[in-house]
């Protein structure tokens, strides 16, 4: 009888391990899934007022120098960099990458944005993109903002956010979308890749753990020094990208230092437009080029 | 009450004369009293008010003489740093897109500015708060003139309080001056993209401007548009 009743009770309880298994397990394999994603932005608040931009500190530095040389085959002069719409939309980064990204290819596929002009070409050939002057921006901002996720089920999008939200936007207007990489490590990108987006009037997409920010690179008039404003921030952030610069720096005879910034539209509240220094304080997780045809 | 103690106290004085003290404790007792209650003492305490008179007073004096200003100066130096503001990170602010008149807005937040009101193409304003309070710092407007030359984009920004702001680090380290409209405005015209910047920063009644333009030709326009604003 007792032999019979610990049978009984070995297989009541094995058969209770079974189903809390069954029943638990997707809720422990979905939460996982979830935390195991990075999330762009994501400084913890889903709303007061809070950009997720994360905290910073000041980098900035001074290079002496006999002569700099600047290279600039990659770099391009202008490109979109528009700034925040509401402060309700917050920790929108991946919705202002986006709508960098529609707003510089909507000069070569007018659809894009109907109606809108993103620039102005001038009588000298200069092409300059307007700041956010006009509500089609702002719409277009915020339509991304909800078709990319942002803030639904955490703080901030993912990157499969991003992808799956503009490749929405652009297949509704008319137009196909795709992602190459151009990825290297975690501090650097693969330059033959940019250079190729460049060539090809292409832009990309940044995607990092954390960053450095280069506000302004600011040669002295004397030539002998220059001033780099540079802030380091703590949090996942996505920037568009669409080009770069190499500047070397010589004293003495010798080359003393060679830098290569990624120019990126910061996707910051207040639009800023910079570079992200290579070999840095900078954790990339993919970096992406986006063809839209 | 205050009769009753004065009672008490002038039979304390005379507590010496009323009781017999203990044997070898009669002298020192007597000497004590004397001490305190007696010509002794009255005349001690004259001597301790002449020291007083004679050397405290001045001492005193020349302290107040110091300390008076201080007491003024210091309080004055702590407000001058106050009145110089706090700098603020683009992290630390929240933008709002103003809808709606510009000016209504500015009042219902209690400041006053000048901004563009016509002859734009397309403009937007921006509004910018400190984000742990909620308080409107500065508004920025971007417009779209049409020139002889062109299009020209202009940046305004219309700053209400004396904090200094990432967002204009480009507006200080300027090369040049020149009074416009009866403002003293210093300015830097730089290129880029074959496209001439010129940077500005001014102030007119109370209220801080930085104002950028992009043009074609940087020739003029500076005093077109802070006219054009200040009129």
């Amino acid at each position: 009888m007792k032999t019979k009743a610990k049978g009984v009770r070995a297989a009541a309880a094995a058969l209770l391990a079974v189903f809390g298994i069954v029943l638990f397990l997707p809720l422990f394999a979905g939460v996982s899934a979830a935390e195991a994603e990075a999330r762009y932005c994501d400084d913890g608040y889903y709303d007061e007022g809070y950009g997720g931009e994360g905290q910073s500190a000041n980098t900035s530095y001074t290079i002496e120098y006999d002569y700099y040389v600047e290279h600039r085959e990659y770099y391009v002069s202008a490109a979109p960099s528009y700034s925040s719409v509401s402060s309700e939309q917050t920790n929108n980064c991946a919705s202002k990458a986006g709508a960098n990204i529609i707003g510089y290819y909507d000069r070569y596929y007018p659809e894009l944005i109907p109606d809108f002009e993103p620039g102005y070409l001038y009588p000298n050939n200069a092409y300059l993109y307007f700041p956010r002057v006009f509500q089609e921006q702002a719409d277009l901002i915020t339509a991304l903002y909800y078709m990319m996720n942002t803030n639904v089920t955490a703080p901030g999008a993912t990157e499969q956010d991003f992808k799956d939200g503009l490749t929405e936007y652009v297949e509704d207007h008319g137009y196909d979308i795709g992602f190459s990489s151009f990825h290297n490590n975690s501090t650097s990108v693969n330059y033959t890749a940019v250079q190729q987006m460049v060539q090809q009037k292409k832009v990309g997409v940044l995607l990092c753990d954390k960053y450095n920010f280069i506000f302004s690179i600011n040669h002295d008039p004397d030539g002998t020094n220059t001033f780099i404003s540079k802030r380091d921030y703590n949090i996942s952030h996505m920037m568009m990208v669409y080009g770069y610069l190499i500047i070397d720096y010589y004293k003495d005879g010798s080359c003393i230092a060679s830098e290569t910034y990624l120019q990126v539209s910061s996707g910051f509240s207040d639009g800023s437009q910079g570079y992200i220094k290579m070999n840095d304080y900078l954790t990339i997780d993919n970096a992406l080029v986006v063809s839209i045809s | 009450m205050k009769g009753k103690e004065k009672n008490d106290l002038e039979r304390f004085k005379e507590y010496p004369q009323q009781i017999t003290p203990p044997p070898g404790l009669d002298a020192p007792a007597a000497r004590l009293t004397e001490e305190l209650y007696g010509k002794k003492a009255a005349e001690k305490k004259e001597r301790r008010a002449r020291l007083v008179r004679r050397r405290l007073l001045p001492s005193l004096a020349i302290l107040l003489v110091l300390l008076i200003p201080l007491c003024i100066g210091i309080p004055s130096m702590l407000t001058l740093d106050d009145e110089e503001g706090n700098y603020y990170l683009g992290e630390e602010l929240t933008i709002e897109l103003v809808e709606g008149d510009i000016t209504a807005f500015m009042y219902e937040h209690g400041v006053r500015g000048r901004y563009f009101e016509e002859g734009s193409i397309q403009s937007s304003v921006a509004a910018h708060f400190l984000a742990k309070d909620h308080r409107l710092m500065f508004l920025v407007q971007d417009a779209l003139f049409l020139s002889d030359t062109g299009l020209d984009t202009v940046s305004l920004g219309i700053v209400f309080t004396n904090d200094t702001f990432q967002q204009f680090d480009d507006f200080y380290k300027m090369t040049d001056s020149a009074e416009i409209a009866g403002v003293e405005v210093d300015y830097k015209t730089e290129t880029a993209n074959g496209m001439d910047v010129v940077r500005s920063r001014f102030s007119y009644e109370q209220v801080s401007y930085f104002l950028e333009i992009t043009t074609i030709s940087a020739d003029g326009v500076l005093e077109q548009y802070i006219t054009e604003l200040l009129s």
